[in-house]
């Protein structure tokens, strides 16, 4: 739960609030589960759910642009992204936070959750063949956007 | 000449941009799960209600029951035949019993 939620509200504390959300929601409402899917995909969809409202909750808040970056996801660092690839990842964050909800899922729950693209499918809700399209806009997207903000200092020029 | 080689260094650039983007896509690779700090379930044990059991029967658990129940009930049903037979045939022996002891030899 956690670890799905903090790759979408990239912020320790508000990923550790839904985590303990969840949880409280799973023991107060585990009889309306009606066992029609597995319960971890239940629990991954209560937290994705969870999390998109975060980050709606977020985006409606009134907030000056520098509270916003010194609060969140500039240089947000995954911990369990491995010590080379770390300052690449943060720009990778950067832009999956800029993604459609529906890609953003599908991106999260299949490249840094590693779930299955059946699971990813249940999850969501659609079709493996759903999720592969919504991963490859994804990819497109986020290449694209990689490229614009390709740091110039990094030319070998 | 010298828009040839800026034409060349343009697209080494963009190769470059990239290669780069490529890389960045790929850093997610050899990613762990990240955990919450330890002190986390402490605080969701302190936020759930006390003294408050839930029963959950999921789907599996509904048919589990359901067919224990028809089977137990099948041999309630299998048992009480089978004593029903037991004693018509009981009541049958008898019968024959009593016809064979109630029948009168006259020795002459």
């Amino acid at each position: 739960m956690f670890n799905t939620a903090i790759g979408y509200v990239q912020h320790e504390g508000e990923a550790e609030e839904i985590t303990q959300d969840v949880f409280v929601t799973i023991y107060n409402k585990a009889d309306t589960f009606k066992g029609e899917s597995k319960v971890s995909t239940w629990i991954y969809r209560m937290t994705v759910n969870k999390s998109l409202n975060v980050l709606d909750k977020r985006a409606r808040r009134p907030q000056s642009g520098g509270e916003i970056q010194s609060y969140h996801k500039i240089n947000f660092n995954h911990p369990g992204i491995i010590l080379e690839n770390k300052e690449k990842a943060q720009f990778l964050f950067q832009q999956i936070d800029k993604l459609a909800e529906k890609q953003k899922t599908a991106f999260l729950l299949t490249f840094v959750e590693g779930l299955p693209q059946q699971e990813v499918a249940d999850i969501m809700e659609t079709t493996i063949k759903a999720v592969e399209s919504l991963l490859q806009r994804a990819k497109v997207k986020l290449r694209k956007a990689l490229i614009s903000i390709y740091p110039e200092g990094k030319l070998k020029k | 000449m010298s828009k040839e080689y800026k034409q060349y260094s343009d697209k080494e650039i963009m190769n470059e941009k990239e290669q780069w983007a490529n890389n960045v896509l790929e850093s997610f690779s050899g990613i762990e799960r990240a955990t919450p700090n330890h002190d986390l379930f402490d605080k969701i044990l302190m936020d759930l209600p006390e003294h408050s059991t839930q029963l959950v029967l999921t789907k599996h658990l509904k048919w589990v029951a359901m067919i224990a129940t028809v089977v137990m009930g099948l041999n309630v049903y299998v048992l009480t035949l089978e004593r029903q037979t037991t004693s018509i045939d009981l009541q049958d022996v008898e019968s024959e019993y009593s016809l064979q002891f109630n029948f009168n030899f006259y020795a002459e």
